[in-house]
This record gives structure tokens, sequence and C-alpha cells, in this order.
């Protein structure tokens, strides 16, 4: 069964996850990840939690297109991204999907503004201004709208996930897919985070699927997916 | 309808020129073009620069004086063969005893110390009366005064050569003397000549004869700017010679001279009325007892022994600069991996490798390009200061600047090193995406 796009009161169309038979490999042919079936509707969130070295990580590459699995099927919506060459799987990532990751990856030599409106770099020019100005809006919201100029390597851990945020959100994604958000950030820094990350489904019909070890953040998501040795051992809801 | 070939070479020299260099730095533009349709990578790339400043910084010098070595040395050679050829200009023919033509030139007209046979009374006399000969100035030459060339020739040669006086006025008299344009000597100055030159100068050899500057030449570009013109009779008189006149002329200077009295000159300039009697001059005095040649020529032909050397150079400095830029190239691409996460970010993002390339690349073109620039400026900085340093060392006036020439060999270079830089940029883009991502 393939999800349904689901469209919000405000027009954001949401993408939901189904996947099926998927297996990833190692280069040398061991199993690390095997997810049989796997359903997350659109608009919901979902955790996935288990110990290092689970296949966490690997399933979210695998989501996000930066994996091409053994076998297997991964749908967004009505699009098979295991079957899209590697441009059109960056292509679906540019146009659907907003990565944010652990430690930020972020260009210090450039402003706020200037990482979080990344994608403007290479958007069709007719996009790059509603880019900048949406990555704006998002720092704006996410209490860095003063500061949006200022280089990054002044920023702080927090602010600097905030600025991924933003940069993740820059392309109004209907996927939102985190590694491990909140573990370079002090604890007040994180729950702020939790509180912007956490918003995001409900108010947008955005999917989003966060590998974490916070139990903060797991707490206030829908679903949490528990995984080791690359399967996915128990899913229950938040 | 006129052929393309016919239509370009009615072009205007300077409109060639340019045109040549748009064409040459058309490959490296065009190629940009491509790579960055759609796209925009400054932000970017700006980050990079300002990531690995002094590492950028040292590329871009090594660029820059690699670019600046070649167009130094083109712009040099050229200048210096302008500058003999200037120094030559007004030296139409050269009458001599036979011997080596390069030798007396170096003597005549660049003033080097050179001991040569002397031509005797009747040929100077002979020469004197060809009706095609307008002047014929006989030069004398072996003294000096801290230095300066003390050059014994006719008031009309002085003319011929720098035009009215920059002050003063010519001599008159045996013992008067007219000072090149940068001789440190004052006009009303009287000085004593040495006989010979440097360190082996006789101080005393003339003692008792003295000269007096009574005007100064205008600057000539030569090393006649830095010699003292004196009346032909006053050298042969300081040397115990006849003066060229008879007791009962007086204190007559100039032409014409009496063939009883004149000691012999090692060499004769020689003007004609009008430019073909110069070759008709060259032809009937070319024979057994005397050769007759043009500066001119003589310069053309070592120009020309030296065409080989110089395009050796010229290629030297090319080759040394694709092999500068090339090892660059490396560098880059050893510096993009330290730059691999931040690529892969873009990829991660959406960024699709044509983007991923258009970054490298516009990094390394932006390094290429300031280099180029940067070269260009030091090259024609270079030029200037050797020309100065060959103008002080040889009086010849040598003026290299940077030509049509330069411009065209950094267009060549640029575009050359622009396509290289498709190489880093696309290595760029086959790296492994995850593990750049994870590392």
């Amino acid at each position: 069964m393939r999800p349904t796009r689901v469209r919000d009161a405000a027009g954001h169309t949401g993408l939901g996850l189904s996947v099926a038979g998927l297996e990833i490999r190692a280069p040398d042919g061991r199993p690390l990840v095997s997810v049989g079936a796997l359903l997350v509707p659109a608009g919901s969130s979902v955790a996935i939690r288990g110990p290092s070295g689970a296949g966490k990580s690997t399933l979210l590459h695998a989501l996000s297109g930066l994996v091409q699995p053994a076998t297997g099927r991964i749908f967004w919506g009505d699009t098979d991204i295991s079957r899209l060459s590697d441009a059109a799987r960056t292509r679906f990532r540019r146009d659907h999907v907003g990565l944010i990751f652990q430690d930020f990856l972020l260009f210090e030599e450039l402003g706020g503004l200037d990482n979080a409106a990344l994608a403007a770099s290479f958007a069709p020019a007719a996009r790059r201004m509603d880019l900048r100005q949406r990555a704006d809006a998002w720092l704006e919201r996410l209490g860095l709208g003063q500061i949006g100029l200022r280089r990054v390597d002044s920023f702080s851990g927090g602010e600097r996930q905030r600025i991924a945020v933003a940069r993740a959100m820059s392309n109004d994604p209907a996927v939102i897919l985190a590694d491990e958000p909140t573990a370079s950030l002090d604890r007040a820094s994180a729950n702020r985070l939790i509180d912007d990350l956490a918003a995001l489904p409900q108010e947008a019909g955005r999917t989003l699927i966060a590998v974490t070890h916070d139990p903060a953040l797991v707490a206030r998501l829908d679903r949490v997916l528990t995984m080791a040795e690359g399967r996915i051992v128990e899913d229950s809801h938040g | 309808m006129d052929s393309p070939l016919d239509f370009w070479a009615g072009l205007p020299a300077v409109v060639q020129d340019a045109a040549t260099v748009v064409l040459l730095l058309l490959p490296g533009l065009v190629t940009g073009v491509l790579v960055l349709r759609g796209f925009a990578p400054g932000r970017l790339v700006r980050a990079m620069l300002r990531r690995f400043s002094v590492v950028n910084a040292v590329f871009v010098g090594l660029i820059a004086v690699s670019v600046a070595i070649g167009i130094g040395l083109t712009a040099q050679e050229r200048g210096l063969r302008q500058g003999s050829a200037r120094a030559a200009a007004a030296f139409d023919l050269i009458l001599a005893a036979p011997g080596s033509e390069i030798t007396l030139m170096f003597a005549a007209v660049y003033l080097q110390p050179s001991d040569v046979p002397l031509l005797t009374s009747a040929q100077y006399a002979e020469v004197a009366a060809d009706p095609d000969v307008a002047f014929a100035a006989p030069i004398a030459f072996g003294d000096t005064y801290l230095g300066a060339p003390v050059v014994g020739t006719t008031a009309e040669f002085v003319t011929h050569l720098a035009g009215p006086l920059l002050e003063g006025q010519m001599f008159t008299t045996a013992s008067e003397a007219v000072a090149g344009a940068f001789v440190p000597i004052a006009t009303g100055e009287t000085f004593s000549p040495a006989h010979g030159h440097g360190p082996a100068a006789e101080e005393d050899a003339h003692h008792g004869a003295a000269y007096t500057v009574t005007g100064r030449m205008a600057p000539t570009g030569s090393p006649w700017d830095r010699a003292i013109l004196v009346p032909v009779e006053g050298v042969w008189e300081v040397h115990g010679l006849a003066n060229g006149h008879a007791p009962s002329a007086g204190n007559r200077i100039g032409p014409p001279f009496d063939a009883a009295y004149f000691p012999g000159t090692p060499a004769i300039l020689v003007r004609a009325d009008a430019l073909w009697g110069n070759y008709a001059l060259q032809s009937r005095y070319t024979r057994a007892d005397m050769m007759a040649f043009f500066p001119g020529t003589v310069l053309a032909q070592l120009h020309g022994l030296m065409r080989d050397i110089r395009e050796a150079m010229s290629l030297m400095a090319v080759v040394t600069q694709v092999l500068v830029t090339v090892s660059i190239l490396a560098g880059l691409m050893i510096l993009t991996r330290i730059f691999a996460r931040g690529l892969a970010l873009l990829r991660a993002i959406g960024a699709g490798r044509r983007f991923v390339f258009a970054v490298v690349w516009s990094y390394s073109a932006t390094l290429i390009a300031a280099g180029s620039v940067i070269g260009l400026a030091l090259g024609w900085l270079a030029a200037i200061g050797f020309s100065r340093v060959i103008t002080a060392r040889t009086d010849v006036l040598v003026t290299a600047t940077v030509s049509w020439t330069e411009v065209q060999l950094v267009a060549g270079f640029v575009s050359l090193t622009l396509l290289l830089a498709l190489l880093p940029a696309l290595a760029a883009t086959r790296r492994p995406l995850l593990t750049d991502l994870r590392s």
C-alpha cells in the first residue's frame, strides 16, 4: 500500500513513506539494514532509536536517497526513490527533503543567512529570491533574525543547529530527516530545538523522521521505532 | 567580396590585437559560461577562498610570479631589441677599414672601447668628395673624462644625432665641447681628458690639454647621452697629430679637411642625399680597402640570430607557467579533499554534481585569474625595473612595457589553465558522497 499525499489548511503537501523489502548491504555484502515493511503517514513524526551500530543512520540515509538499497522499495508519496538515478534522487532531495545533521555542517566562512539559504546557490534563478526569503523567515522564527548576517563561527552550538534547521526548511520540504539533531547541544538548546522540530509536522503536514538518543525528543514525536542489528525490533506510539 | 583573410588583414592593428586576445580567451570564457550557467556559486567560492586564505594567497603568488617571469622576459627582450635599434637609428652608414662590422658597430654606435685600424686621409677625401654624400663625419675616440667617452666628430653630426642643443651653443673651436644629455658636467666647466678607458685610463696623458663645455645635447636614448663630443680636430691635437687643416687655416674646425693634414679616422659616419643613395654608397665603398655597412642591418642580423634563443625563452616561459599551474591544480585537487565534506553537504541537500563541479572550477578559476592579473602587473613593474637597470648599465634607452604580445600570452595561459581547471572540478564530483559526509 502506498501512502497518500495530504494537504493541510495552509496548502502544504506532505509525503508519506512506504518501505517494502528493504535490504541495505555494506560494500563487502554484509547486511546492514533489513526492513520488511514500514508505513509512515504524511504529516506524522517518527523517532528512530537504538544502540550504536543498529543501522539507524544508514536507514535514514537510505530514506533520503543518499544510500542505494540492494533490494526493496522506498516510496515517498508516489515516488519510488530506490529506482531513481543518482541525479533524480538529488533533485528529489532538493525539492522535497530537508536534512538536519548532528554536527550542523555549516560553512564557517558564510553568514547565518547565507548558510540557511545555501540551496539558493544551485536553485533555478526564479526560485533564488524565494529561497532566501524563506530562509530569512525561518531564521526570524527560530530567533536568529537579527544575527543572520553574522559569520557562523561566532555562533553557539544551539544557534548553529537552528541555522541548520532554517537551511533544511528553506526549500519548504515535505519530509524532514534529522540525524541526532540534539546530540551536540546543551540541554537548554536541545529543548528549544525540540520545540521547534516537534511543531513542524503539526503545522504544515510535513513528515519528520529523526534518529535520536534523546528521550526528550523521543517523547515529543508521534511514533518510536527501535532498531537493533539492522532491524526494527519495536514500533510504538509516543 | 573580401575573403576572411583579406578582411582580417584590412583591420587596424589594434583591432587585430584586441580580437586575438578575445579569441585566445574564448575557450576559457566559453568554458566558464557553460560551467556556471544557471548557478550562483559566488558566496561559496568566497567562503572557500577565505577558508584557506594563506594557502590561496600562496597559490595566487606562485601563478603571479610565473606569469610575471614570462611577461618580464618577453617584454624585456623586445624592449632591448627596440632600444638598441633606436640607438642606431641616426647612424645611416658607417665606413671603416676592413674588419668586423660588429666590432665597429659597437665602437661607433654604442661607444664600446675598441682598437680598430684607421681610414687614411685619401679614403676620407674620396668619401667626402662623393657627390651622393650629404655629410661625412669622421669620428675619433679613445679618450675619456670621468668615465664618459670623449668623441671627436663634427658639429654637423652632433646636430644630426641629437637635433638642436638642449642648452648652450655648439663648439666653435678645437678646445670646446658639447656634453651628452646625461653627462655630469655643467656648461662652462673645463676638463682635461684622460687617455684610454676605465681603470687603465691615463689621467695625465694629455696634460695641459683642456676642453670647455659650451652646450648640452638633447637626449638621444643612446650611449652618446653619456659622451662628451668635441671637434675631431681637438682629439687629433691632444694626441699630438695634425688637426686636419693646414696651419694657415688658423683655428678653423669642421670639413672640408685638408688631406695632407688628415691623420686618419677609425670610422666615417656617412649620410647620403637620398635614402637610396645610402645603398649606392654602401655598394660603392664595400671593397678591399674599405667596408661600408648599415648598423641597422647588422643589428637585424644579430636579432635574427637571437630569434631562436628568444623563441626558446618564450617557450620556456610558457612551459614554466603551465608547469607551475599544473602543480597548483594538483595542489587544488588535494585541497579539494579538505572541502570534501562541504561539497558532500551540497550534494546531500540537493545540489547536482554539475553545481559541485561549478563551485570547484570557479574556485580554481578565481585563483588562476587573480594570479594572472597580478602577474601581468608584476611583469609590467619588473620590465620597467629591469629596463632602468639595463639603461643605466648600457646607456641604451630600454623602454620595456607590457604590449599586446604579453596580454595575448596571458590570455592564452588563462584559457589553457581554465581548461586544465576542469580536472580538479571533475575529481571533486567523483568523490564518494556518504564517505565524505561522514568524514
